[in-house]
Order: structure tokens, then C-alpha cells, then sequence
């Protein structure tokens, strides 16, 4: 099989943020295709450990400690250039990275579903001289489903 | 051996008389004129009946075809089954002329809607319309699901729009067979029955819209009438009343994708609906089935999709998306209006 899933779609599933068409889609390739179930499962895995990770907060007299350098001062590059800071910094801006990637991955995109633009063209089509076609071959029933499983309250204008 | 003189005549005769009786019963049937066939379209169904209806559209480089069971019951009662490739019933669509109902049999989910209600205005325009922007010729159909038939091709004026050919059921004019199709292109759709059974008894029961636990109530049809003035909110670039190609507004809708809302047009040229959408946000289209825009001047790639095609553009924070069932050039000239 060529074609594999997205990422987003298969972040998307695994939150259960897909619609129903689009549900049914992933669900059916996954079924039929280990990579991407593989793909699915090293997703999961990360956001487990990710949700399992202690969180650790910055020490409360860090930055008081670095101001009092910078006021005594202490030219900049020296306190740069001492490992003791780097150290963590770096740290820091490798698990932003990752958690960076990671959310560029797992936020649903935003991006609006075409299943329900799809049905209200169909519906519309429907109305017209022949609608059997629309109907049926556009699968307008099941886009019909996907497009109310959202909420309909607000009004209309 | 030859046979008698006499023999020979009377062989003759009775040739050129059986030749005139096969004649009459064509003569008797002359083509209606397209104006009553087209009304005959028009109007809902007068008789009963049941059949097997199979669906095939063509887009793209794909094909896709669907089988239903049909019964409709006038006035306004219609069930259709939808069949999975091993005969059995995967969902059933009904309508009682009020209300319509969509079961699907495997997760037994079931969701009612408001039925489309008969407009005799919107009909008329419709017909108006159709015999504005298409021409319509009237013949002879060959047989459909074992019926004799009327032949209704509509060509339409413009170029780049689809043809449509009807086969209408000489005894009930219920459509039998209907093509729609691009010279030369590969997007096309057929649908024909190929059995039908008129003025058969149906049982009441069969056009119970479905009310079970579960069931989930779709919004109401209201909202698809907005007009033009009411859709055109200020701020947002007012949508034009005509489209290039014979394609005027039907009317208009707002309504909620999640957080989002999404303004959609229709415009019709009687036969043929695209379907224009405000959005402010993309929309996500399937990343495949890109149509080569040849030498069409398109501000994105245009897609295949069983909604005919599809394009995408941004104005400003409006993101426009246009579905219809016309030609790339076709397509071209109306973004080119909208932008």
C-alpha cells in the first residue's frame, strides 16, 4: 500500500477528534495497514509518556540569582560561557523542541472538515431534476450523519 | 421451382400488408413534443411503483456505483433501500412528504430530517430556467428494464456544462434512465432501473419515517432560506445575485461546522447546482485526485470529487471553496467573477 495516513489524522483519531466520516476512513485503512499502525501505536506511546512525565518548575531564586550577576557586573559571556548554564537551557530548548514537534502533530489542524460542505451541496443537488444520483452516489446519507454529529444550537444569521 | 404467377402476387400482397400493420401501432405513437415531456420531469410521480435502481458516476479516474431498492407511494412517499454488495440492506432513506429518515442498519443510528416540501415557485423557475439555458429535443428511447421509452436530451447553451438524457417510461413518464454527462470529459453519472414495477400495491408501513430511541433530529431545513440580502452580511464581500454560465442564486444558508460557521450559496442554471462556500478558515480537501488545469487560469489546484469538482482560494480572511459539476474553463471564468 502506497498511500498512508497523515499525521494530524492519525493525532486526530487517536483524540478522538475526527468526524465520523473521517473516523471510518482511518479506522479502515488502519485495519488493513501495519505501518500506520505501528505509527499509531508509537503516538500513543509518546503521549503516555509525555502525560506521565514529571513536571518540573524552574527554581524560584533563578532569576533573582541572575540579576544579581547582572547587576554586580559580572561581563555577560563569562556567566555564558560557564557550563552551569547551558546545561539547563539546553535541556530546555530540546524538550521544547519535542514538545513542539509534538504539537504541531497532535493539535487537530485548523482546518475545517469538507464531509459536511460536501452534504449540503448534495442536498442542495437533491432538490433539483434529478437527485438519485446525489443521493446515493455521493454517499449523501453518510455525509448527511457526519455533518449533525456536531452541535446545531446558535442561530443562523 | 417456380411457382405460380397468382402464388407470387398473393405472397406480395400479404408481404405488403403485413409490412403496413407493423407500421401503424409506431404511427399511432408519435414523439411527444420536449415542453410536455420536460413538465412530465418536473412533476412528481402519479403512480406506484417499485424497482431496482442502479447508480454510476465516473470523476476523475474513478468510478463508483451504488444499488437501491425503490418504492414510492404518491403523494410524496418514497423509501430506498441501499444495498451492500451482497444484496443486503445497508441503510434505508425514507420519506412520508414531511419528514425524511435516514437508518443505518449496522449501527442502527437513525437521523430525521425535515422532507424537501414541493414548491410550485421554485418549480417554475426551474422550468424557466431550464428553458432558458438548454436546448430540448424529443425522441424516440430504446427499451429500459424491458419499457419503451421517450428520449429527452437537454444540450445545454454555454459551453462546458454537462448534457442531460432522460428515458422517460412511455406508460407512467417516470424516469427510467437518466444521463448526465461532459463531452469528452470523465466526469459522468447514470442512473437506470433495471426492473420496474408500476402501479403495484404498497403497504403503508413501508413509509413510517422512523422516530426510535436514538434518533437524532437534524436541524431544519429553514436556514437554506436566506436570500440574498440576508446572507450578504456587511463586512463580508456580498455574493453576486448571477454567475457567468446562466448560474443564478437559489438561495443561501448558514450553519455550524464545530466552533465555525459556514455561509453556502447555491446557484442553479435549472439543471446544474454549485454549491459556494464562505469559510473563515481552510477547508481540508483530500490531498488527492488534483485535476491538471490545462491553460485555465485557477488561483489553486482544482480536485475530483464525487461533488464534482472542487477549488479552494482565499480573499483577505475569507476562504472561498466552489463545488459543481462543469468544466475546468467553465469553473475558471467563475472564479475569475468571484475574485
Amino acid at each position: 500500500m502506497n498511500d498512508h495516513l497523515d499525521g494530524a489524522d492519525i493525532s486526530a483519531f487517536l483524540d478522538g477528534a475526527l468526524a465520523l466520516e473521517d473516523r471510518a476512513r482511518v479506522d479502515a485503512h488502519l485495519s488493513s495497514c501495519s505501518a500506520c499502525r505501528a505509527e499509531l501505536e508509537s503516538l500513543r506511546h509518546l503521549k503516555l509518556a509525555l502525560s506521565a512525565a514529571p513536571r518540573r518548575t524552574m527554581p524560584a531564586d533563578l532569576a533573582l540569582s541572575l540579576e544579581r550577576r547582572l547587576v554586580a557586573g559580572a561581563p555577560w559571556w563569562r556567566s555564558a560561557a560557564r557550563p552551569a548554564i547551558w546545561v539547563p537551557a539546553g535541556a530546555v530548548a530540546a524538550a521544547a523542541l519535542a514538545v513542539g514537534m509534538w504539537m504541531r502533530a497532535a493539535a487537530p489542524v485548523d482546518e475545517l472538515p469538507l464531509a459536511p460542505l460536501m452534504a449540503a451541496h448534495a442536498r442542495s443537488s437533491a432538490e433539483g431534476l434529478t437527485g438519485e444520483d446525489n443521493l446515493v452516489a455521493s454517499a449523501y446519507s453518510d455525509q448527511l450523519a457526519a455533518s449533525y454529529e456536531t452541535p446545531s444550537d446558535g442561530d443562523y444569521q | 421451382m417456380r411457382l405460380p404467377r397468382t402464388a407470387t402476387i398473393s405472397r406480395l400482397a400479404l408481404a405488403v400488408l403485413a409490412l403496413l400493420f407493423a407500421r401503424v401501432p409506431a404511427r399511432a405513437q408519435a414523439v411527444p413534443d420536449a415542453a410536455s415531456l420536460l413538465d412530465s420531469v418536473l412533476q412528481a410521480p402519479a403512480v406506484p411503483y417499485r424497482g431496482r435502481l442502479i447508480v454510476t458516476q465516473w470523476y476523475g479516474k474513478r468510478t463508483h456505483a451504488e444499488e437501491m431498492s425503490v418504492f414510492v407511494l404518491p403523494p410524496g412517499r418514497v423509501r430506498r433501500e441501499f444495498l451492500s454488495p451482497d444484496g443486503s440492506v445497508a441503510r434505508v432513506a425514507v420519506s412520508d412528504g414531511e419528514n425524511e429518515s435516514v437508518r443505518f442498519v449496522r449501527s442502527g443510528r437513525t437521523f430525521v430530517a425535515d422532507a424537501a416540501a414541493a414548491d410550485e415557485d421554485a418549480a417554475g423557475s426551474e422550468r424557466a430556467a431550464l428553458l432558458s439555458n438548454y436546448d430540448m429535443i424529443a425522441s424516440t428511447g430504446e427499451k429500459v428494464a424491458g419499457r419503451s421509452t421517450w428520449r429527452l436530451t437537454l444540450r445545454p447553451k454555454t459551453r462546458g456544462k454537462p448534457w442531460q438524457t432522460l428515458w422517460l417510461d412511455r406508460d407512467t413518464r417516470v424516469v427510467l434512465r437518466s444521463r448526465r454527462f461532459l463531452p469528452h470529459r470523465r466526469f459522468a453519472s447514470q442512473e437506470q432501473f433495471v426492473s420496474f414495477e408500476p402501479r403495484v400495491k404498497l403497504a403503508e408501513s413501508l413509509f413510517v419515517v422512523e422516530a426510535a430511541s436514538g434518533t437524532t433530529r437534524a436541524p431544519a431545513r429553514a436556514p437554506r432560506a436566506l436570500t440574498l440580502a440576508q446572507v450578504n452580511a456587511p463586512g463580508r464581500p456580498p455574493l453576486p445575485p448571477a454567475l457567468p454560465g446562466g448560474f443564478i442564486f437559489q438561495n443561501a444558508e448558514v450553519f455550524p461546522v464545530g466552533r465555525r460557521r459556514v455561509r453556502h450559496a447555491t446557484y442553479s442554471d435549472g439543471l446544474t447546482v454549485l454549491s459556494l462556500f464562505q469559510t473563515d478558515r481552510p477547508v481540508r480537501l483530500p490531498k488527492d485526485g488534483i485535476i491538471p488545469s490545462g491553460a485555465t487560469s485557477l488561483p489553486g489546484p482544482l480536485r475530483a470529487s464525487r461533488a464534482g469538482k472542487l477549488i479552494q482560494w482565499r480573499a483577505g480572511p475569507i476562504h472561498y471553496t466552489l463545488m459543481g459539476d462543469v468544466s475546468r474553463e467553465l469553473l475558471g471564468d467563475i472564479v475569475k467573477s468571484l475574485r
